[in-house]
């Protein structure tokens, strides 16, 4: 499903160059769980965005289902993402002044559908994610954990297939933690392909495969599970 | 419905930015109701005249009198022959009248008693320049015939409510029956004169020979309609030959000679400013100032919603970031800024329209502007709307396309940049926002100097603890109509208030007419001159400085009319050297028309006096004392005090018991005098609410660059205190660029202000200085202003704990 080769992410400013991710080819096959680790500046989030077409590599190739997207512009990564991607954050990015419906239903509004098919959409994955007594409320009115599983509910509402999660449990206690992992990994069994960048080894027992990356380059990677094994 | 979600978004989030989106909303309100208003202001004072149908082919004939080659005064009057001979003779003059005062203004219909000077006599074709229309009456036959008059349709409503005015009597003071025969439609409040009642004016009526002759006195106001494609100065030409050809041996006679204008009836209202005047114009200059200054408001406020706006758009980077994330596309980002725009203007319009509504009545009171049929005009409302539909779209789309320069991850790190270094668009805004208010401020203090120059300046005499009293003019003392003058000028005097009074023609404030020529019996030299009548005791209540001779001895009358007063002025036309050498010598007087005529010898001179016009230059006034057996519609009482509301209704019961037939009417002096400042007066009181409004737009801007700053430079601060910074150094930091910009804006605007000072100031002969203290305080002001906006942000910004201010990072 993804395919990167000799991917590569420079940032400059007026003096300095740092690259960011340097040469990375790095395989997911759809329905996997992938982790990424490393240290804080190693490039996670970076590979993370470019995968999720939030930016483009500076060099390099990026096959999206066999499509090169490396070099899409603006536009066309926006059209391609919509419906096709997912994102979680670490800090949650609901908008405030939406409530827990309308910031599930966003996606939904974007892609154009009817109003009674959104309704359908959202309510379902409400129901689901264990927030629809919350429906109402504005997110400061939720706890972190809620706030997380309304932010995997935006995520996942229009069936994508990819979900990608930026460290989603960072701002959150063990708990709710694991509430939201449990989430991520039925998504998966469901045939939901998950790329996720965390520094929590706990979590990253949850993935089939670990990619570590050190200075923008993918050192090591273990394989926990095979892809169909059962996930615990 | 899609249309429906973005609104319902936009206000959700116009309502969670609330210091922001009220920001925003306060400076489009302001801009927009300053625009309705100076618009409005400026539409209003150039569409005078501008409602009657051709009003660019009609004209007003205007006359330069010269004594000798030098121009004496222009008025806007000539000879009554003028407008008949012109219809008469040259066909490109599709219609001609004239319109002149009536004397002795007092009235009577029913029972009811009343003096109004919006009565006027005017002859059948002024009605055909101006298209009155009619409600009653045959426009063809009105005041074609001695002593009839057509009324306005208000004055019919005021006096005659639901009877028909049509053949009711008009009496006029002191013996004439008036029959109506006609009721116009009202003349529009736009117009540069306003005529209630108007009366016939036929050869077979009871009036003064000099005026009823063809080629007598320049006492009227005539208008012509041209034919459009007319040359004017071929009619001008044809006038002055026509005058000259009838009035030649009077001119040859009296050394005076006349010059013929035509001024378009459109620039009557603001661009003539001569004597005897129908009403008081406005300014050209006063309107282009205003105008400027509102323009610049206008701006201010303008630059203040694009600053909002801009911060709104930071403030929802954030948020747009998501929703690009979410798939949004470009065109679903501006649907959503375009919604914000269009309902912050939906408030704003709504706002200002209603404040604009409410403000109605107090420009027509305040300021005497009647703005109601402009806003209901196409082209303001179009202008209007065009300037809405502009600002919607600024507001709308330039953030839209802003903010997808960005892509999601940079709009979420989107921060406002620090704008202490370096020199930003806001700091030029801040700039110009304070240059202007300094300039107001200097222009306020500048002109009010002046006036209270002018107010306070030694006009030669003396206007304190003096109110006059109307009395009939040109009647006989011992007229059936007065009850015992003597009795009721000495029960004046017997009241221990009343210090004295005097009677008189014309009273401080008045325009004199300059219509005299007078001419010393020996050398022949001369000019016009205001003739002024009024007894012994007037230059006494006034307190007019008498430089040489005497005062006059008692009360004399035209038949032993042997002496008069002259003012310094006169003393140089009539080529004396000093005020001595004039005594004594005889002088010859004339009107217009020449059938009035007599002599006179200098008994007294004394200083100039400013009666009607501080702006000019000082012009020669004859006083005569033909007081013995007429009385001229004036008494001036002197009391010991400035409480007039104490002696009125004595002096009120006196005189009605005195005129019974006549209504009580009384002024004071020195308001009545002081009503000259009006337009300068009106100037300091707009700008007063200028200044008010570009304070606030300041403040609001300086305001929220402060709450800004404060916030980016949150780490810069605690990094600073943790190593040791004081609160104070802190806030001097905070405050130090504040105070640059307004030194900045200060070296801008104080030579500006300066110039445009100066330029005004050269409409007058007497002036104030300049004094340096005007601007130092318009800085100081300022300055304050800044300081006190800003120093609450920085005192927060100073006073938290670093601690707070780090952990976030």
């Amino acid at each position: 499903m993804i395919r990167t080769s000799n991917l590569t992410k420079v940032f400059r400013t007026e003096e300095i160059e740092t690259s960011a991710l340097d040469q990375v080819n790095l395989h997911v096959q759809k329905g996997e769980f992938v982790a990424i680790m490393g240290p804080s500046g190693c490039g996670k989030s970076t590979l993370l965005n470019i995968i999720g077409l939030l930016d483009n590599p500076s060099g390099g190739e990026y096959f999206f289902d066999a499509q090169e997207v490396g070099h899409l512009k603006e536009r066309n990564r926006t059209q391609l993402r919509k419906g096709n991607i997912g994102f979680v954050f670490q800090s949650f990015n609901l908008i405030d002044e939406l409530n827990v419906y309308e910031n599930v239903e966003l996606p939904l509004i974007y892609l154009k559908l009817k109003a009674s098919e959104r309704k359908a959409m959202v309510e379902k994955v409400l129901e689901r994610m264990k927030i629809s007594h919350r429906r109402k409320h504005f997110p400061q009115q939720l706890s972190g954990g809620q706030q997380q599983r309304v932010a995997i509910a935006r995520a996942v509402v229009a069936n994508p297939k990819l979900i990608l999660a930026d460290e989603p449990t960072g701002n959150l206690d063990s708990k709710n933690g694991l509430e939201v992992m449990n989430l991520l990994t039925e998504l998966n069994r469901e045939g939901t392909t998950i790329v996720m960048v965390t520094h929590s080894l706990h979590d990253s027992e949850f993935a089939h495969r670990v990619v570590n990356l050190f200075d923008g380059q993918i050192i090591t990677e273990e394989v926990k599970k095979q892809l169909g094994e059962v996930l615990l | 419905m899609r249309q429906f979600y973005h609104l319902k978004i936009a206000f959700r989030s116009l309502t969670r930015e609330m210091k922001n989106s009220a920001f925003l909303l306060i400076s489009l309100c302001i801009g927009l109701i300053t625009f309705m208003l100076v618009s409005g202001y400026v539409f209003y004072e150039r569409g005078f005249d501008r409602v009657f149908p051709d009003n660019q082919k009609i004209y007003r004939v205007r006359t330069d009198i010269y004594s000798g080659n030098e121009l004496s005064i222009s008025i806007p009057q000539c000879e009554r022959g003028v407008a008949t001979t012109l219809k008469e003779k040259y066909p490109q003059v599709v219609s001609a009248g004239f319109l002149t005062e009536t004397n002795n203004p007092q009235y009577k219909i029913g029972d009811e008693i009343f003096s109004n000077s919006h009565i006027y006599h005017a002859s059948a074709g002024f009605l055909d320049v101006f298209s009155i229309a009619f409600l009653q009456g045959n426009k063809q036959e009105v005041l074609t015939r001695p002593y009839t008059a057509i009324i306005s349709e208000s004055t019919a409503q005021k006096y005659f409510g639901d009877t028909n005015p049509v053949g009711q009597i008009l009496f006029k003071y002191p013996s004439f029956e008036y029959t109506i025969e006609g009721v116009f439609r009202d003349i529009p409040a736009q117009a540069h004169f306003s005529a209630e009642v108007l009366l016939s004016f036929h050869d077979d009526m009871h009036l003064p020979p000099p005026a009823k002759a063809q080629w007598g006195e320049t006492g009227f106001y005539t208008y012509l309609k041209l034919d459009g494609n007319v040359d004017v100065k071929q009619i001008e030409l044809a006038i002055n030959t026509i005058v000259s050809e009838n009035k030649k041996i009077q001119f040859e006679k009296s050394k005076v000679s006349h010059l013929y204008h035509l001024q378009p009836l459109n620039a009557i209202h603001l661009h003539s400013e001569m004597k005897n005047e129908l009403e008081t114009g406005s300014r050209a200059q006063y309107v282009t100032l205003i105008f400027i200054i509102g323009l610049l408001i206008f701006c201010a406020s303008g630059f203040n919603y694009i600053q909002f706006t801009f911060s709104s758009l930071i403030n929802s980077a954030k948020k747009t970031g998501i929703k690009k994330v979410c798939g949004a596309t470009r065109h679903e980002i501006l649907g959503g800024t375009l919604s914000e725009s269009l309902i912050i203007h939906f408030c704003a319009i709504l706002i200002s329209l209603g404040v604009g509504w409410l403000l109605i009545p107090v420009m027509k009171n305040q300021f005497g502007i009647y703005l109601r049929p402009v806003f209901v005009s196409p082209l303001f409302l179009s202008m209007l709307f065009a300037i809405v539909l502009i600002s919607i779209l600024i507001g709308g789309i330039v953030p839209a396309l802003m903010i997808n320069r960005f892509n999601s991850l940079e709009l979420f790190k989107l921060r406002y940049k620090q704008v202490a270094n370096g020199f930003s668009f806001r700091q030029v805004v801040v700039v110009a926002q304070f240059a202007i208010v300094i300039a107001i401020v200097a222009g306020i203090a500048g002109v009010s100097k002046q006036v209270n120059f002018l107010m306070d300046k030694d006009k030669g005499f003396d206007v304190k603890n003096t109110l006059v009293i109307k009395v009939p003019k040109n009647i006989r003392k011992t007229s059936m109509r007065i009850n015992n003058l003597h009795a009721f000028e000495e029960e004046l005097l017997s009241n221990s208030v009343i210090l004295g009074f005097s009677s008189s023609n014309v009273i401080p404030g008045d325009l004199s007419a300059y219509n005299f020529s007078f001419t010393e019996a020996l050398s022949g030299k001369g000019g016009k001159a205001a003739l002024i009548v009024a007894d012994d005791n007037f230059i006494r209540n006034y307190n007019i400085p008498l430089l040489a001779g005497t005062n006059f001895r008692g009360k004399t009358t035209s038949a032993h009319n042997n002496s008069c007063i002259i003012n310094r002025a006169g003393l140089q036309y009539l080529g004396f050297q000093n005020p001595e050498e004039a005594i004594g010598r005889q002088i010859k007087m004339e009107d217009e028309s020449g059938m009035q005529k007599f002599e006179v010898s200098v008994v007294g001179v004394v200083e100039n006096v400013d009666f009607s016009d501080t702006k000019e230059n000082h012009k020669p006034i004859v006083l005569i004392n033909w007081t013995e057996n007429m009385i001229w519609g004036n008494y001036s009482i002197k009391i010991a005090s400035s409480d007039f509301a104490s002696v009125i209704p004595f002096i009120k019961e006196k005189f009605t018991q005195t005129f019974p037939n006549y209504p009580f009417e009384y002024l004071i002096v020195e308001d009545y005098y002081n009503r000259q400042f009006d337009k300068e007066i009106q100037l300091v009181k707009i700008f007063r609410l200028f200044i008010i409004v570009a304070i606030f737009i300041s403040v609001i801007n300086l305001f929220s660059i402060a709450l800004l700053i404060s916030l980016a430079r949150v780490k810069e601060i605690g990094i600073r205190k943790v190593n040791g910074a004081k609160v104070s150094e802190i806030l001097t930091m905070l405050n130090k660029d504040f105070i640059k910009w307004i030194v900045i804006a200060f070296v801008i605007a104080t030579p500006v202000a300066y110039y445009a000072m100066s330029k005004w100031l050269e409409n007058f002969a007497y002036k104030t200085n300049l004094s340096w203290w005007i601007f130092a305080l318009a800085g100081m002001l300022a300055l304050g202003i800044a300081l006190l906006t800003v120093s609450w942000q920085s005192w927060k910004a100073a006073t938290r704990n670093p601690v707070e201010a780090l952990r976030y990072e």
